[in-house]
C-alpha cells in the first residue's frame, strides 16, 4: 500500500462530507419550496468513499395516483362553487326572496278581492306583478352572468395549459440533455414534477413516463406535451356547447377532469338546468294567473286580458297597464253595468296553495339546489380528504424536516472533522518518519 | 413504503394551520347563528327547514289576508246590521200609521188621513235612503251589482242577487251582505209598493182597505226581522273567525320561529365549547411549532 493512500482516503471522505453538507444546506433551503423533493447524497465505499449518487427520493406511482386524485379534486370544487353560486341567486329564505314577491302579489289579489271598486288595489296588483317579474328577469340575468363568469375562467385556464404544456415539453429536452442524478438535473425533475401536477389540476389527463424519463401528457388521444412537442388548446362554442379543441386540427380535445372539466360542466349543464327550472317557476306564473284573469271581467265590465306575457324567466313582463284591467268578477255584466265581485280576485290569491303553482315549484327548486349543494359540497370535501392523504403521503418521503436535516448535518461535519483529524494524524505519522528518523548522532 | 413516518416541517406547519382554520370555520358559524338569531343563512344549510320557512311565510301572509277579510266583512255588516235596525224602527212606525188610520170614530176625519199618508211619504223616502246605503263605494243592498243606487226612485230593486264574500280560511266564505230582496220583500209585496199602496189607501180615505195593507205589511216586517236575524248570525260567525285566525296567526309564528330562529342557549354552549377548542388548538400548534432541533444545538 502506497504511503500516500491515506491521505487521499482521507481526502476523498472531506470532499464527500463536503457535498453531503451542501445538499443538506440545499434541502434546509428548498423546505417551502412547491415541488421539491428532498434529495440525498449515496455514499459508496471504495479506496475512501465516493458519492454515487444526489439521489431524489421521489415515489413515482404515488405521484401518478397524486395527480389523478388532485384533478378530480379540481373538478368537484368547480362543481361545488357552480351551485353555491347559484345558490346566491336565489336568497331564501329572507325578506328579499322570491317568495316574498309572490305573497306581496297574491296579497294584493286578495285586497282587491275585499274591495273591487278601490282602484289603489287594483294598481298595487300591478305593481307587485312587475316587482315579481322583475325579480324574473334579475335572477335570469344572475344566471347568465354565473356562466359568462365560468366560460371567462375557462379561457384564462387554457392560456395557462398552453404556457405550462410549452415548459413541460421543453423541461423534457433539458431533462434528457442533463447527467443524471445531479443537483442540476434534480431541480429540473423538481421543476417538470411541478409543472405537471399543474396540468393535472387544470386539465386532467394521462401522465406517461419513457425510458429515456421524458415525461408526455395526453387527453383522450391527444398528445398535449410530448418528449419535445407540445400541442395548443383553445375554446370553441358551436350550437350553445362550449367545448376545448387542439388549436391544430380544431379536433375536440376530451377533456374528464380537472378544472377544464369543472368549467365545462358549469357552463354546459349545471347553469342552465337550474335555469330551465325558474323558467318553469315563471311559466306556472303566467299560466295560472292568466288562465284565471281571462275568464273574469275588469272593473269596466270587459272579458279579462292576460296579465303577464312570456313563460321564461328572462322574458315574463306585465301586459296590462291599468289597475281596472285587473278581471276581479266572475259575474258578466248586466244592463251595462259591470259587476262589483271579487270571486276571480280571490281565485288568483289562492293561486299561492295551487298544486304545481309558481309557489310550488319554486320552493322545490330551492328545496333541490340546496341538497344539489350539499351532495357537491360532499362529494369535493371527500375528494378533498383523499387527496390531501396521498398529498401527506408523498410530504412524507419527499418533503424536508429540518430536524432530519440538522441531525444529518451534525453527522457529516462530525465525519468531516474525523476525516480531518485522520489527515493530521497521517501528517503527524509522516513528520516522524520523515523528521525524526535516521538522525541518530546528530 | 413503509419507512419510519417522516413528517416534513411544512406539512406540520400545514395541518396545524388546517386544523386552526376547521376550528376558526366552525366558531364563525356559531358566532352568525347567534348574532344573526337565524338557524340557517342559506337554504342548502338546511333544505328542508328552508322550505318549511318558506311555507310558513306564505301561510302567514295569506292569514294576514283572512284576517283582514273577517274585519271588512265585520265592518260591512254591522254597516247593513244599522241600516236594517232603522228598517225595522220605521216599519213599526208605519205600523202604528196604518193601525191608527183604520180607527172609524169621529176624529179620524179625512185630512187626517192625509196627514198620515204624508208622513207614510216621508217614512218611505227615509227607507229609501236606508235601502241605497253603501259602503266602501259598494251598495249595501245591491247584490254584487255595481249599480249606483240599489232601488229606483219608485222602489224597484235594481241589484242583482249574486252575493258578496270574504274568505275566511283556504276552503271556506262567509257572506258579508244581504240582498236588498231579502230585507224589502220582493216585487208587488216589497216594503216601497206596500208603503205606497198604505199612502194612496189613506188619501182616498177607504180604512177598509187597510187591513188587507197591515197583513202585506206584517209580511214585510216578518221579511225585514228575518234580516236582522241573518246578518246577526253572521256577524257571530265571523266574531267567532276572527279569533280562531288570531289564534292560527300566534301559532305560526310560533312555528317560524321553531324552524328558523337560533336555539340560543344551545348555540351559546356550542360556542363557548368551539372557543375552548379552538384555544386548546393554538396552544397545540405553539408548543409543536415552535422547537426545532436548532434550539437545543450549540
Amino acid at each position: 500500500m502506497s504511503t500516500w493512500a491515506g491521505i487521499s482516503t482521507a481526502l476523498s471522505s472531506l470532499r464527500t462530507q463536503r457535498v453531503a453538507i451542501d445538499v443538506a444546506g440545499q434541502n434546509i433551503a428548498n423546505v417551502n419550496t412547491p415541488g421539491y423533493v428532498r434529495q440525498r447524497v449515496d455514499m459508496t465505499a471504495g479506496i475512501g468513499v465516493n458519492v454515487s449518487a444526489i439521489s431524489r427520493l421521489h415515489n413515482g406511482i404515488l405521484g401518478d395516483r397524486s395527480r389523478t386524485e388532485s384533478a378530480q379534486l379540481q373538478n368537484l370544487s368547480i362543481a361545488s362553487n357552480v351551485v353555491n353560486d347559484v345558490e346566491g341567486v336565489f336568497p331564501e329564505p329572507t325578506t328579499y326572496g322570491f317568495q316574498e314577491k309572490l305573497d306581496a302579489l297574491w296579497s294584493s289579489f286578495s285586497n282587491v278581492a275585499r274591495d273591487p271598486n278601490n282602484a289603489a288595489a287594483r294598481v298595487q296588483v300591478l305593481s307587485q306583478a312587475n316587482a315579481a317579474a322583475d325579480w324574473l328577469n334579475n335572477a335570469a340575468t344572475e344566471l347568465e352572468d354565473i356562466t359568462a363568469n365560468y366560460s371567462s375562467g375557462l379561457a384564462n385556464l387554457v392560456t395557462t395549459v398552453n404556457g405550462y404544456a410549452k415548459e413541460l415539453s421543453e423541461l423534457n429536452v433539458a431533462v434528457s440533455q442533463s447527467v443524471e442524478n445531479t443537483q442540476a438535473a434534480n431541480a429540473l425533475l423538481d421543476r417538470r414534477g411541478y409543472v405537471a401536477d399543474q396540468l393535472a389540476k387544470l386539465v386532467g389527463g394521462s401522465y406517461h413516463t419513457n425510458d429515456l424519463n421524458q415525461l408526455s401528457v395526453t387527453l383522450g388521444g391527444g398528445t398535449l406535451a410530448g418528449p419535445s412537442t407540445y400541442a395548443t388548446l383553445q375554446v370553441a362554442s358551436a350550437g350553445g356547447v362550449t367545448s376545448l379543441q387542439w388549436a391544430g386540427d380544431s379536433t375536440t380535445a376530451t377533456v374528464t377532469s380537472g378544472a377544464a372539466n369543472g368549467y365545462l360542466t358549469a357552463v354546459n349543464t349545471t347553469v342552465d338546468s337550474w335555469m330551465t327550472t325558474l323558467d318553469s317557476v315563471a311559466s306556472a306564473l303566467t299560466t295560472t294567473v292568466n288562465a284565471v284573469q281571462t275568464t273574469g271581467f275588469d272593473r269596466d265590465g270587459n272579458a279579462g286580458a292576460n296579465l303577464f306575457s312570456g313563460t321564461t324567466a328572462a322574458t315574463i313582463s306585465v301586459a296590462l297597464t291599468d289597475g281596472a284591467d285587473i278581471a276581479a268578477s266572475a259575474i258578466a255584466p248586466s244592463g251595462g253595468v259591470a259587476s262589483l265581485d271579487g270571486s276571480k280576485a280571490d281565485a288568483m290569491a289562492a293561486l299561492a296553495t295551487a298544486a304545481n303553482g309558481p309557489d310550488e315549484l319554486y320552493q322545490e327548486l330551492v328545496v333541490s339546489l340546496g341538497f344539489a349543494i350539499q351532495a357537491a359540497d360532499q362529494a369535493a370535501a371527500t375528494q378533498e380528504s383523499l387527496a390531501s392523504s396521498i398529498t401527506s403521503q408523498i410530504d412524507t418521503e419527499s418533503g424536508v424536516s429540518i430536524d432530519e436535516e440538522m441531525a444529518n448535518l451534525i453527522a457529516y461535519q462530525r465525519a468531516y472533522e474525523a476525516a480531518a483529524r485522520v489527515l493530521t494524524a497521517i501528517d503527524a505519522v509522516l513528520e516522524t518518519l520523515i523528521n525524526r528518523t535516521g538522525v541518530v548522532g546528530r | 413504503m413503509p419507512l419510519i413516518d417522516r413528517i416534513s416541517t411544512p406539512s406540520q406547519h400545514l395541518q396545524s394551520m388546517d386544523s386552526l382554520a376547521a376550528a376558526q370555520n366552525r366558531m364563525a358559524q356559531l358566532q352568525e347563528q347567534v348574532s344573526s338569531g337565524k338557524a340557517f343563512q342559506r337554504a342548502s344549510e338546511d333544505p328542508n327547514g328552508a322550505q318549511s320557512a318558506m311555507k310558513l311565510r306564505a301561510e302567514q301572509t295569506r292569514m294576514a289576508q283572512f284576517a283582514n277579510n273577517i274585519d271588512t266583512g265585520l265592518l260591512r255588516l254591522n254597516a247593513a246590521r244599522i241600516q236594517i235596525d232603522s228598517v225595522n224602527d220605521q216599519l213599526l212606525r208605519v205600523r202604528d200609521i196604518v193601525t191608527q188610520g183604520q180607527q172609524t170614530n169621529g176624529l179620524m176625519t179625512a185630512s187626517v188621513r192625509s196627514a198620515l199618508a204624508e208622513e207614510i211619504d216621508v217614512l218611505k223616502s227615509s227607507l229609501l235612503i236606508a235601502a241605497n246605503a253603501d259602503f266602501a263605494g259598494r251598495q249595501l243592498f245591491a247584490g254584487a251589482s255595481g249599480v249606483t243606487a240599489a232601488y229606483d226612485a219608485s222602489g224597484n230593486y235594481q241589484g242583482d242577487t249574486n252575493t258578496i264574500t270574504a274568505r275566511v280560511d283556504p276552503d271556506s266564505v262567509v257572506q258579508t251582505q244581504v240582498n236588498g230582496t231579502e230585507v224589502f220583500g220582493t216585487g208587488a209585496a216589497n216594503a216601497f209598493a206596500v208603503l205606497t199602496d198604505i199612502a194612496a189607501n189613506l188619501r182616498s180615505n177607504t180604512p177598509a182597505n187597510l187591513a188587507a195593507n197591515l197583513v202585506s205589511l206584517d209580511a214585510v216586517m216578518d221579511t225585514a226581522r228575518e234580516a236582522q236575524a241573518t246578518v246577526g248570525s253572521r256577524i257571530n260567525q265571523l266574531n267567532e273567525l276572527k279569533d280562531l285566525t288570531s289564534d292560527k296567526e300566534v301559532s305560526l309564528a310560533g312555528a317560524l320561529s321553531a324552524v328558523e330562529d337560533t336555539d340560543l342557549s344551545k348555540a351559546i354552549m356550542e360556542l363557548t365549547l368551539q372557543q375552548t377548542g379552538y384555544e386548546a388548538a393554538l396552544h397545540a400548534t405553539a408548543s409543536v411549532m415552535q422547537p426545532s432541533l436548532m434550539d437545543f444545538l450549540r
